[in-house]
């Protein structure tokens, strides 16, 4: 039995507990955990923030004071071309920050909102308002889409943006093995729709020993897709865990890869050859995620489509992360690095000569039509994507036989498709034959395709209708898997800070951390505002440092990656993967020394 | 739900809605609320509220209370549109056994009707705690549901 007193966990029960022991602790302490008003955060909603000469409002939102979390009136609104978002907080004054890099674009996305129908079982009581009653609470409007979940908080780096790593947080966070079938079962509970999408993250976890295992107890819990979050380093030395992840059912890898150079990518630039090569041996896909950071490694957008391509056998696809400017941060320096996803989407488009154009990405929530539909077709819940528009983009991309690359935007006529699936959806909750929808959906189906300018390869025994068939006829989703392995997925997803902090996306987020407690909390509570989440949680599950290492006899510091540079650009992988983008021998080991240092890596 | 002991009275308080907004989602809704008192070996009888007030940012908790769980609707949404909400306030002796709240939804944007029934039980201390929401496509339906409460008691 593990023993909650006050607000304190014992450790070292903990570490015996069965899940039963997992369920009472987190039952008692999410009720506790949650944030509370005038301990934890106050409330100044009587100011209304002020638009000034040459702005125009868009809408008001509620949104959070950097400094003190206190909750606010905020208004979003465009000048020159940009739509922005201003508060005002009445101790530490007028935030003002740029929201979106483009109003037409955001105009245009906004058409693509649908909202979700909520959560039916909620793991806490409405106590507070939002965000300080994350868990998830009735108020949230989208199911959980991808799970989270924190297999170790140790990192074998030591980024320099990063806050959140064991030896800077001063705690080990570590679920035992239990504890993590706990969570995910707490997770799958969710109602209407459990979720089925799983990210193991960290830290980096593939420093846990059992990481393999976790993987196996996340499918047997009902996780059809599992994905790992890691930076890969470890997989360029270890193949075998590579085939071991991916027999345990390791559906994808999601692996940062900021750029196509060492400085653009100095923390795994070396090692992604290797891993990648890796990665085939065991038939494991992976998707890129780069961080995008504005003057450090924007101009090299289309340079990382670019590699993704030419390993199109391997990576599934790229999505790009703008980066979310987390801690205290001056105006100046957001102003220095902030990059916001139409301004990622407009770089891509004028660095690949108009290849992939701004009117080739679509809003997350615009699929949603396609739940819709099959959900009013088959009469089941279906997983749909509803987040806020605002979060996030995607596009796919075709290679043709000749090299050329082809979004699919430009033989697929998205937006009429996705209009004719709503209508229909519409007429069979209105209780229209579905016999007759269906056959009205074949008739039309051809309508919504350009065969003249899709890919060869699609071209051929009309490969995109019977994909279309296996999905909305069949219902077998394996047919999208196939789909994805003929073209790269091209994703963006502009995780929040506190500077451009938006409820009303919050409220729609379906990316949810699993807590230890069992709370699901939206990703952008979890890690936007960590003192009142993700610090307090899983500290309170955690250990401090020295006492983790005396207990396990390691030393966090000892763990530290040390790269050895030499070998690995003399390599063939590194040379083969970097050709088309690097002069690899005009780059001297000293200098990639310097840069993997300079990143906080030593190397020789 | 703020529910309040008014000397020898009890309050109870409901909402009328109407909102439209543009963004995130262009959305227009009416909500028009009629609240039931529920006594012994009674029919439910409607009431009339005592006073009607505008709202004001000091009832957000109540609002999300009472609408994000039925309706999905919560201050968020409010701080994002045009609205007018008219809190109804309510007294009851205190052998009143349950309230119920019928709430005629309008969705102008999706042209879908529909009606919210809440069961409030009256509770320890003279708080009202909801006992039970019910959806219904049918006003009648509706009203005979509430019409039948103390058959099913």
């Amino acid at each position: 039995m593990v023993t909650v007193e006050e607000i304190s966990v014992n450790y070292s029960e903990l570490l015996k507990a069965d899940i039963k022991a997992f369920e009472e602790i987190g039952k008692e302490l999410r009720k506790q955990l949650l944030p509370k008003l005038h301990e934890d955060y106050e409330l100044a909603l009587e100011i209304e923030p002020k638009l000034k000469d040459g702005e125009h409002e868009i809408t008001q939102t509620l949104s959070l004071c950097p400094s003190c979390l206190r909750l606010l009136k905020a208004v979003i609104f465009e000048r020159e071309g940009k739509v922005w978002i201003r508060k005002e907080c009445p101790v530490h004054g007028e935030i003002e920050e740029i929201y979106w890099g483009d109003y037409e674009l955001y105009m245009r996305f906004k058409k693509w909102q649908f909202d979700g129908k909520g959560v039916k079982n909620t793991n806490v009581p409405l106590l507070t308002l939002c965000p300080y009653n994350c868990g998830l609470c009735p108020r949230h409007k989208s199911h959980t889409a991808l799970l989270n979940l924190v297999a170790t908080n140790r990192c074998d780096l030591s980024c320099w943006y990063c806050f959140f790593f064991a030896a800077r947080a001063g705690y080990v966070y570590e679920p035992t093995l239990n504890h993590i079938r706990y969570m995910l079962r707490e997770a799958r509970k969710l109602a209407p729709v459990p979720p089925k999408a799983l990210q193991i993250t960290g830290g980096e976890p593939l420093l846990r020993d059992d990481i393999v295992e976790i993987v196996k107890i996340a499918k047997e819990e009902g996780f059809t897709h599992v994905q790992v979050n890691t930076t890969g380093i470890r997989l360029a030395y270890n193949g075998e865990l590579a085939k071991k992840l991916r027999q345990a059912g390791t559906n994808v890898l999601y692996m940062s890869f900021d750029g196509v150079t060492p400085y653009t990518n100095p923390k795994n630039h070396w090692e992604v050859p290797y891993t990648l090569e890796n990665l085939r041996r065991a038939n494991l896909g992976v998707v890129l995620v780069p961080t995008v950071i504005r003057k450090t490694n924007d101009h090299e957008l289309w340079d990382i489509i670019r590699f993704g391509v030419e390993n199109m056998d391997i990576v599934r696809g790229i999505n790009f992360q703008p980066i979310s400017l987390t801690g205290r941060v001056s105006r100046g320096e957001r102003r220095e690095l902030r990059i916001t996803i139409p301004d990622a989407i407009s770089l891509i488009e004028r660095q690949s000569g108009g290849v992939i154009s701004k009117y080739d990405w679509y809003p997350v929530p615009s699929v949603a039509p396609i739940s819709h539909f099959i959900e009013a077709l088959t009469g089941n819940y279906q997983l749909t994507l509803t987040t806020h528009f605002a979060c996030g983009a995607a596009t796919y991309i075709f290679k043709d036989e000749n090299g050329e690359i082809i979004p699919i935007t430009r033989f697929v006529n998205v937006e009429d498709f996705f209009k004719y699936l709503e209508e229909k959806a519409k007429e069979l909750e209105l209780g229209k034959n579905k016999y007759l929808v269906m056959l009205d959906f074949f008739i039309k189906l051809r309508k919504f395709i350009d065969s003249k300018n899709a890919p060869k390869s699609l071209k051929k025994g009309n490969e995109i209708i019977k994909m279309l068939y296996q999905i909305f006829v069949k219902h077998d989703y394996s047919s999208l898997g196939k789909f994805h392995y003929k073209t790269l997925f091209l994703g963006m997803m502009h995780f929040q800070d506190l500077y451009n902090h938006d409820v009303a996306r919050v409220q729609r987020c379906d990316i949810h951390y699993i807590s230890p407690d069992g709370r699901l909390i939206p990703f952008c509570s979890f890690n936007v505002i960590p003192m009142l989440y993700r610090d307090r949680v899983q500290k309170l599950y955690g250990i401090p440092l020295k006492e983790w290492e005396k207990i396990r006899r390691i030393s966090l510091t000892k763990q530290k990656y040390k790269r050895n540079i030499s070998t690995l650009v003399k390599g063939k992988p590194y040379k083969h993967h970097y050709r088309n983008f690097i002069d690899v021998d005009n780059i001297s080991i000293e200098e990639h020394v310097k840069i993997s240092l300079r990143f906080g890596i030593p190397a020789e | 739900m703020n529910r309040t002991d008014r000397g020898s009275k009890l309050e109870f308080k409901a909402f009328e809605v109407e909102l439209e907004s543009k963004i995130p989602k262009s959305s227009k809704i009416k909500i028009k609320t009629t609240v039931y008192a529920i006594f012994m070996n009674k029919k439910a009888v409607k009431v009339e509220p005592y006073t009607v007030e505008d709202f004001n940012d000091s009832y957000a908790l109540d609002f999300d209370l009472r609408f994000s769980e039925s309706i999905l609707l919560s201050y968020s949404d409010l701080v994002s549109s045009n609205f007018n909400v008219k809190i109804l306030k309510y007294e009851f002796p205190k052998d009143i056994l349950k309230v119920a709240e019928l709430n005629e939804v309008e969705d102008l944007t999706s042209k879908e009707k529909y009606y919210v029934v809440s069961i409030y039980r009256k509770g320890k201390n003279y708080m009202f705690s909801r006992e039970k929401t019910v959806k219904f496509r049918n006003k009648n339906d509706a009203l005979d549901w509430i019409n039948n409460i103390h058959i099913i008691e």
